[in-house]
């Protein structure tokens, strides 16, 4: 006990004077929240909405120039041609086309949205859309006064940095076990350390134990870190429960961490320690959601995405953090994660070395 | 004298079992086709310091490491202070303590916290004054708070020995201690083993370095190809050659061949070119007779030097080779 205490200690306190650690655990994902934050907090400050049709009704005209003293919306008016266009060119996230209803109290809506910008769009048609729902709400009359018709657009009504905190979260989950734990292990084999420690009476499943110990509690202070900075800097909303966060960010990083000891069982090398990580992990980035929501990509991608154990990371982070899910209702992110851990574990078992090569 | 103890009879190896705290019998380990370690023998006295030299390659990292129990032998048994090694792998490693070869170690730490860390791991006492025992042993109070990558190589090294000293272990196993050392710092590490054994530690070394066998062990195994092919002590195994130096000096004139052969402890004598040279088993009685022989002819005796035979020449007459190759 009192052996596994002290290599516990030892490896926090090897952790924290690594500077190379501190940056891929802490400043990396940290700059990533900050660049992606300001990136996209100015563009959503105002969106560029087109209208066009917006004198067919009283009510369009009315929603119109209410549109325009919105501070979120940046309007234009043009015809119907000349703003699809724009949408086109990339000029607007959204364009509303108003057309005469089945009276001329009514107004019909429809929204176009560029598809290849979901995000953008996403945030704008939502923001448009409550808009809308708003004059409707207000006016109570019997019928509706604009009819609106966006097909196939779920918003989440989620902000970009709700989504994106969660993501980064899970990438550096993902990076600390299967980058930074790799090229760890290896260059304790290669330097000839996990000889040493055979020579101990200490077992290697202890020495493991106390590696994911420490891994575990550094992923979680990393977690309250990043929380932390995205509520002081963009005003992140945590609607989650902080137990249910601290349960995910366990079950995600034992479940890279296995990856890790995986990969540092199958790599020669530090080398290739790190080439393999990058190998298995960016292309994971970028499938799984952790940037942008892949429900938008193509549907031959789709299943893809759904063998990946990031995306059930990043989804079981967003649900607890942002969406306030509690642990039961996650129970398929959750039991992903473990199985990766389970399989994981018992690969790096099975191929474990105590030395880079036999002498 | 001893005899080779890899070649004792029966009974008199029995005779001696009690005083040996490593009996190593038959040691064997094969990689694929190519046999490392080739039915060794070792058997080490309590409280020796007992040196493994042969050249790189031979098979002695092999066999210390499977006394050691970091590698399975295919063949042979260990007994060590009692324990059977290859039964009970856990008992073996808390009554020893190893050096491995390569002396890196967690970066980021510093010596006192190393060696706490590793007392721990030995369920050994981590209390400041034991750690700072450990530090003085080695002479490196200066270096108690530096972190590894702040030591020279010798300090590393002498860093290891503390680190496999946690436990106040029977048996200390240092594999090529003073392998790319400065000759200063290889001295600084013979005094710490030498103080260890004087602490009661049983040493066993690997080495190929001759004079460091020389100068450290009581007792050398010499190791080639993966067998022990002679084992005793440095004197023994030099003297065991018949010639243990050779004088040479150039003299100015002649000296009669016949006289020289009859000089005490003489076993033979050359003259070629005014360059003297012969071979001795008694240098002190051979010089004394040349002194008086040189001095009654009237010739004077230039550049006179005496050369032990070394391991080295053992290493020699053993395989024809010689062991830096």
């Amino acid at each position: 006990m009192k052996a596994l205490r002290y290599m516990i200690v030892a490896n926090f306190k090897m952790t924290l004077r690594n500077r190379t650690a501190l940056f891929w655990n802490l400043a990396f994902p940290a700059i990533f929240i900050i660049l992606f934050g300001l990136l996209l907090t100015t563009e959503t400050d105002a969106f560029s909405v087109g209208v066009a049709g917006e004198s067919t009704t009283s009510i369009a005209r009315q929603v119109t120039s209410d549109l325009g003293n919105s501070s979120a919306f940046d309007v234009s008016l043009g015809s119907r041609e000349s703003q699809l266009e724009a949408l086109n060119e990339g000029e607007r996230s959204v364009v509303v086309i108003f057309s005469e209803g089945a009276t001329a109290q009514l107004a019909e809506a429809e929204v176009y949205y560029d598809q290849t910008d979901p995000q953008q769009a996403q945030i704008a048609l939502s923001a448009v859309q409550q808009f809308l729902n708003q004059v409707n709400v207000e006016s109570l009359g019997e019928q509706r006064p604009v009819t609106v018709s966006v097909q196939g657009v779920e918003s989440q009504g989620l902000r970009y940095i709700d989504y994106l905190v969660p993501g980064i979260l899970a990438m550096s989950i993902m990076n600390s076990g299967m980058i930074g734990l790799t090229t760890a292990f290896v260059s304790y084999r290669e330097k000839g350390i996990l000889r040493r420690i055979k020579a101990t009476p200490f077992p290697l499943s202890s020495f493991i134990f106390a590696r994911i110990v420490s891994q575990v509690v550094i992923a979680v202070f990393q977690a309250m870190v990043l929380i932390l900075l995205g509520m002081l800097l963009f005003d992140l909303q945590i609607d989650g429960s902080l137990f249910n966060v601290v349960i995910m960010v366990t079950v995600g990083s034992l479940a890279f961490l296995s990856l890790g000891f995986m990969i540092s069982s199958f790599a020669r090398n530090q080398e290739a320690a790190a080439s393999l990580g990058n190998a298995f992990s960016f292309p994971m980035l970028f499938l799984s959601g952790v940037f942008f929501p892949v429900d938008n990509a193509p549907a031959w991608l789709q299943p893809i995405t759904k063998l990946i154990p990031l995306t059930y990371l990043a989804d079981g982070l967003r649900n607890v953090m942002v969406r306030g899910e509690n642990l039961p209702a996650e129970w398929l992110n959750i039991g992903v994660l473990l199985l990766t851990c389970v399989i994981g574990l018992v690969l790096s078992v099975r191929y474990f070395r105590w030395e880079s090569a036999p002498a | 004298m001893d005899t080779a103890l890899t070649e004792s009879p029966p009974a008199r190896e029995a005779m001696l079992a009690g005083s040996y705290i490593i009996e190593a019998r038959g040691l064997v380990k094969r990689y694929g086709a190519t046999t490392a370690v080739d039915g060794v023998d070792v058997s080490v006295r309590q409280n020796e310091i007992f040196g493994i030299l042969g050249p790189n390659g031979a098979g002695k990292t092999t066999t210390l490491e499977m006394i050691e129990g970091l590698r399975d032998p295919d063949a042979g048994s260990i007994q060590l202070a009692g324990i059977d090694a290859l039964a009970n792998p856990i008992a073996l490693k808390k009554s020893i303590g190893v050096q491995l070869q390569s002396t890196a170690l967690f970066d980021y730490l510093t010596l006192a916290e190393l060696i706490e860390l590793f007392a721990a791991l030995y369920g050994a006492d981590t209390g400041p004054a034991r750690v700072d025992r450990l530090i003085g042993m080695v002479s490196l109070e200066d270096k108690r708070n530096a972190r590894v990558d702040q030591l020279s190589g010798g300090q590393k090294q002498r860093l290891s020995i503390a680190l496999a000293m946690v436990n106040d272990p029977m048996v200390l196993f240092l594999d090529e201690p003073t392998t790319g050392l400065d000759p200063q710092a290889r001295r600084n590490l013979w005094d710490v083993i030498r103080d260890l054994r004087e602490g009661g530690t049983t040493i066993v070394l690997t080495s190929h370095y001759m004079e460091e066998a020389e100068e450290l062990c009581d007792r050398v195994a010499v190791m080639d190809y993966g067998k022990i092919i002679a084992c005793d002590t440095p004197l023994a195994l030099v003297q065991s050659l018949g010639e243990s130096a050779t004088v040479r000096a150039r003299i100015e004139g002649r000296l009669d061949s016949n006289r020289l052969e009859r000089l005490r402890g003489a076993t033979g004598s050359a003259v070629n070119d005014g360059q003297l040279t012969i071979q001795t088993v008694d240098v002190p009685g051979t010089l004394a007779d040349l002194f008086a022989l040189a001095d009654e002819e009237g010739v004077r005796l230039d550049n006179l030097t005496t050369t032990s035979a070394t391991l080295e020449d053992v290493f020699l007459s053993y395989t024809g080779r010689s062991l830096r190759e």
